[in-house]
């Protein structure tokens, strides 16, 4: 039993590191490969105790935020990059950009939290409040998608309230 | 410990002088070895320091000071908690596996790390909220270490973690994983039911505590009686107490209080009144509860009054359950039972004491009747000319037990 308990330990552990470089790994492939694209947003500022702060998103699209039934939104983007949801389907498409809904049954935008530095994500609240023109970049792989940047204008957020 | 190294001193005097045989010498010697003292302030105080390392490495971990570095440095910090813990997990089990202190020590350092570091990704990758997801994560992934190092500090939390990702927003029966994790948290609480040095009282109040939390929430949400699975449950508590020295006290107090104070709510008539709710499988797994309730009782050949009770109040909701009587004048009869049977849970747990002399028994006999008297005398539902006779009864009732019991002790005394 004892010459067991070893190799398990080990596996265990090499799987304790294996689950979250999966995640990053999955989540780096669309980062580096990945389309990318704009979406006009809203937020306010929360607190996760594990995570740390971060602004809630919250997309300005009337099919993101009105429950369609189906889990491919496909994408139409504009000249200057923005993207929109121009309709929801049950089946992916075979070309052009799509997200896959958050929920099985309806559409619901993937991307709900900007994680930020302690201090800045309140002062985020409060300048995009004020600002029409806050954006996140999200960057799309096979309807994967992963927020790259969220930008005042074209410029990062956190280089907007550090400087 | 001096007196128990003169005595193996004694015995190898004994054996060289051969007043007695090796063999002998040898039982001896077992029997009378130096018990290994552990000394609980370094063991709780290890567990307290990590708690509080492990609680501080996640939040600096949620600071998120380091969100102007590129994503590979970012990554490579969200891992270093969780490789330290690991470092120290492997190099506790290798060579000190048999200090408590540094085995709830590493698991407890191992959990937090495991959950920093998914915490990390999550916050560099801007991934939305999933709490029940993560945390259900975090505790699969740590259940390792914790069973293989034997730790039992880390258990509350990992059954925090499933029960939470089982209940909060689903069904347990529907989330087949997380019950099955809830069973193998539970199996090893019970293999801990031996254990020395208060650990046994710890993973019995934890079980016991979860367990309550997923008996009601499971049944609320398969909408099925409450009190019918919780007495099944209490029943089981009380039986299973006489399996374990150390861990069987805390069954059967949990059992006990958890009938009384659950019983205390069926002596109002509203109890009976409200709509009876049934489900196939929770009706099944509360007559499994019960069945191995009254198999361990029959196979230990013992009577446990907490056990007894909880099986007097199930019959009684069972009953009134399957024959569907939920209404006037039905609830007012079933109110007097109920009342009837705790006021005799009570004087039974009162006599007892006085008959065992055990100060907790007679406590809890008054507590229960002092407490069912108080909550008649206020009782707005009741006539308040029938609540006068039935404590003026009660009363002579006592009272005239009482002078028998003075009767027969003199007589007892005159035989002599």
């Amino acid at each position: 039993m004892k010459k067991i308990l070893l190799p398990v330990l080990i596996l265990a552990l090499v799987i304790q590191l294996f689950v979250p470089s999966y995640m990053i790994w999955q989540r780096y492939d669309v980062l580096k490969s990945g389309t990318e694209v704009k979406f006009d947003i809203g937020l306010f500022d929360p607190y996760d105790a594990f995570r740390g702060r971060y602004v809630s998103i919250r997309v300005e699209d009337a099919i993101a935020t009105s429950f369609v039934r189906g889990r491919y939104g496909i994408l139409e983007i504009d000249e200057n990059g923005f993207a929109k949801i121009s309709r929801v389907e049950s089946e992916p498409p075979k070309e052009g950009l799509y997200l896959i809904s958050s929920e099985e049954n309806y559409f619901s935008f993937p991307h709900n939290r900007y994680y930020m530095e302690e201090t800045l994500a309140p002062e985020a609240e409060k300048v995009i409040g004020a600002s029409a023109e806050a954006y996140i970049t999200v960057r799309i792989k096979n309807g994967k998608s992963v927020i790259s940047g969220m930008y005042i204008g074209d410029v990062p957020i956190e280089e907007y309230l550090t400087e | 410990m001096r007196k128990e190294k003169w005595l193996l001193d004694e015995i190898e005097k004994w054996q060289t002088e051969e007043i007695i045989s090796p063999e002998s010498a040898e039982i001896l010697k077992t029997r009378y070895a130096p018990k290994k003292k552990i000394n609980l302030l370094i063991v709780l105080f290890s567990i307290i320091g990590t708690l509080f390392v492990g609680m501080g490495v996640v939040l600096v971990g949620a600071h998120n000071l380091w969100y102007k570095l590129p994503i590979a440095a970012r990554t490579a910090i969200g891992f270093l908690p969780l490789v330290a813990s690991q470092v120290l997990v492997l190099y506790v089990y290798l060579k000190k596996r048999d200090s408590i202190a540094f085995c709830e020590g590493a698991a407890i350092l191992n959990m937090a790390g495991v959950f920093s570091s998914v915490a990390i990704v999550g916050q560099i990758f801007h991934l939305p909220s999933d709490f029940t997801n993560y945390i259900l994560l975090c505790g699969v992934l740590a259940l390792p270490s914790m069973l293989i190092l034997n730790a039992i500090a880390p258990l509350g939390i990992y059954f925090w973690t499933v029960l939470n990702g089982g209940l909060c927003f689903d069904s347990l029966w529907e989330t087949p994983l997380s019950t099955a994790l809830y069973v193998v948290g539970a199996l090893f609480a019970i293999y801990n039911f031996r254990a020395e040095n208060g650990r046994a009282v710890y993973v019995a109040w934890i079980s016991v505590i979860s367990g309550f939390i997923l008996v009601w929430v499971t049944s609320l949400l398969e909408d099925f009686d409450v009190f019918i699975s919780l007495f099944a449950y209490f029943a089981l508590l009380g039986s299973a107490s006489v399996l374990w020295e150390r861990a069987g006290r805390s069954l059967e107090i949990s059992g006990t209080a958890g009938t009384l104070i659950v019983m205390l709510f069926a002596t109002y008539e509203g109890w009976w009144l409200s709509s009876i709710k049934s489900d196939i499988t929770i009706a099944v797994l509360t007559l499994a509860f019960l069945a191995l309730a009254i198999g361990i009782l029959i196979k230990k050949q013992r009577v446990v009054p907490a056990a007894l009770a909880a099986f007097a109040a199930l019959l009684l909701r069972a009953i009134w359950a399957l024959v569907g009587l939920n209404s006037e004048p039905f609830s007012v009869v079933f109110m007097i039972v109920a009342n009837v049977i705790l006021l005799a849970v009570g004087v039974y747990y009162i006599w007892a004491g006085a008959r065992k002399v055990s100060l907790l028994y007679a406590n809890v006999g008054m507590i229960t009747v002092c407490t069912l008297i108080i909550m008649r005398f206020f009782d707005s539902e009741m006539s308040l000319g029938i609540r006068g006779v039935v404590f003026i009864l009660l009363g002579i009732g006592f009272l005239g037990f009482n002078s028998y019991l003075v009767r027969m002790r003199k007589k007892a005394k005159e035989e002599k």
